[in-house]
């Protein structure tokens, strides 16, 4: 049982700062990209393949799979940042199906569908710390928390502050002066930083990567946690995600057949997005974060 | 202060603005009229670069004004309103404005961090006092009324800085006490030196405030004239009335 709350607890912080990465750009910036799932995918494999190949532990390919992301969302923000609205979504959803093919097809990198096995837990002044166990726990919880703290401080700066203006209202930002389209890129390329972070840790806790990783049902789990959190609402997406974690894991509870667990789960999902839309477009938890 | 020449923009077949050249002189307000349809707007769309130009030149304090983004002008000292007002309903007054004169923001690398915003803060006062806003510093702007939001939309183009101010309609669904501080606004900017090109329906106001007025009929250059003379001039009269 401590082995099951461990591991939920450790899901729910990798989730929590995928979902404030994606609460970054499309929760405050507006950006409704589909394919930020690609930023998770390529910081999950090259954590992976830097470890598993040239032997690079778990805290320098924090920061690696940070850059290789970040660089990744540079060059798709010059080719899709001039896009904007279901013109955006459609070519961002388009390039995380072509990772899906890529992951799966180019098998010298990634080995193909087999996946990458052999993955390395993290070790700390030559301590190797098991995953589902109470220091894996706590090190996932300091980085989640840390990276979370960076980025409440970059929803409240300037820098914030223009994000939110673009998702009012582009032109007018730009009749005041602003470049919307740097603004935009380094709002993506930051986003993406932190999903790449995120891929990294979720690397080095399953010690196991394969191309599903970029599959359609993981953008749709990320935009109900911001959603139902509000969109560009801080604290909203850790709630969000926390509330989605919980109802992703209540058929187990009550008892549901293993066959119907996952069938279950996406009714439950499905009945929260559209409860959401209906009841509280805006979010569920901006009854007490409004300030925000 | 700034020189059109010969500006184009066809939609399709539609010559939208046609051969539209004409100069405004620093430290004049300067009105833009014409019936609806005339191209005022798109005229002003072409001169701040929100709409690219098919032929023609834009002079501002006789440097060449080349077709680039639009967020460029306002660094050179060209701002401007739009017909449809576009204020940050989701920010506050304060966070309207702090983002309009913020160009210490411009190097990325410091709009991450915590800038001193007390100084803004001070000169946000100043300007809220102006138009008797001061109270609403810390409103959600889309809670404003629709007079106030044209104020404070006034007001953002007055926080960049900007030497040549373009209103577009500045008066249109304005309530006549609105009115009077929307007119004490804009005489106030020219004291302090500002050039301002305004588009407007309403001609009393309009009338009153210019010190000279240009005339656009079908995308084309009508006349340029003192107020005076150009509620006179039976060109105008025809373009307005029609035959």
């Amino acid at each position: 049982m401590i082995e099951y709350i461990f591991s939920l607890i450790i899901i729910t912080s990798i989730w929590t700062l995928l979902a404030q990465s994606y609460n970054l750009s499309f929760g405050l910036t507006g950006l409704f990209n589909l394919g930020h799932i690609i930023f998770y995918g390529i910081g999950a494999y090259t954590a992976a393949i830097l470890n598993t190949r040239y032997g690079i532990g778990f805290f320098p390919n924090l920061i690696f799979a940070a850059l290789v992301s970040g660089a990744f969302a540079a060059f798709f923000g010059l080719l899709t940042l001039r896009l904007s609205g279901h013109y955006l979504a459609i070519a961002t959803l388009g390039a995380a199906m072509i990772a899906t093919v890529v992951a799966t097809n180019w098998v010298s990198l990634t080995n193909g569908p087999l996946g990458i096995r052999g993955i390395e837990e993290p070790e700390f002044f030559g301590k190797i710390i098991q995953a589902d166990s109470l220091e894996f726990v706590v090190l996932m919880l300091i980085i989640v928390v840390f990276c979370n703290f960076l980025l409440y401080k970059i929803f409240n700066s300037p820098f914030g502050r223009i994000q939110r203006a673009i998702k009012d209202d582009e032109i007018a930002v730009r009749a005041v002066g602003k470049n919307t389209f740097a603004a935009k890129s380094w709002s993506l390329i930051l986003s993406a930083a932190f999903a790449g972070i995120a891929g990294c840790l979720y690397t080095h806790y399953r010690l196991f990567l394969d191309p599903s990783i970029f599959a359609l049902p993981e953008i749709i789990i990320l935009i109900l946690m911001v959603v139902v959190g509000g969109r560009g609402n801080f604290k909203g997406a850790i709630l969000g995600t926390i509330l989605v974690i919980i109802i992703g894991e209540l058929p187990r509870f009550i008892g549901f057949p293993d066959n119907i667990i996952g069938a279950t789960r996406n009714l439950l999902f499905a009945a929260l997005l559209i409860g959401t839309m209906f009841t509280r477009p805006q979010g569920l938890f901006t009854f007490f974060t409004e300030k925000e | 202060m700034l020189k059109i020449q010969e500006l184009s923009k066809k939609f399709g077949g539609v010559h939208a603005v046609e051969k539209f050249s004409f100069e405004i002189k620093p430290n004049h307000i300067t009105g833009l009229i014409g019936p609806n349809g005339a191209g005022k707007t798109t005229a002003f769309n072409l001169i701040t670069n929100f709409l690219p130009r098919d032929k023609g030149e834009v002079f501002y304090k006789e440097e060449l004004i080349k077709k680039s983004s639009a967020y460029k002008l306002v660094k050179k000292g060209i701002a401007r309103t739009f017909q449809q007002i576009r204020i940050f309903p989701e920010l506050t007054v304060k966070e309207n404005l702090l983002l309009a004169m913020s160009h210490d923001y411009d190097n990325w690398w410091n709009s991450f961090g915590n800038i001193d915003e007390n100084l803004e803060e001070e000169r946000i006062m100043e300007l809220l006092k102006e138009v008797n806003l001061e109270k609403y510093l810390e409103e959600k702007a889309g809670n404003l009324s629709y007079g106030q939001s044209k104020l404070l939309e006034i007001l953002r183009v007055v926080a960049t800085n900007a030497d040549l101010i373009l209103l577009d309609e500045p008066a249109a669904g304005v309530n006549p006490t609105m009115l009077r501080i929307v007119e004490k606004l804009i005489l106030g900017l020219k004291e302090k030196g500002k050039t301002l090109l305004v588009i407007e329906h309403n001609m009393p106001f309009l009338m009153g405030i210019s010190d000279e007025i240009i005339v656009m009929e079908s995308g084309k250059f009508l006349c340029q004239d003192l107020p005076e003379k150009v509620q006179k001039d039976p060109k105008v009269l025809e373009a307005y009335l029609g035959g």
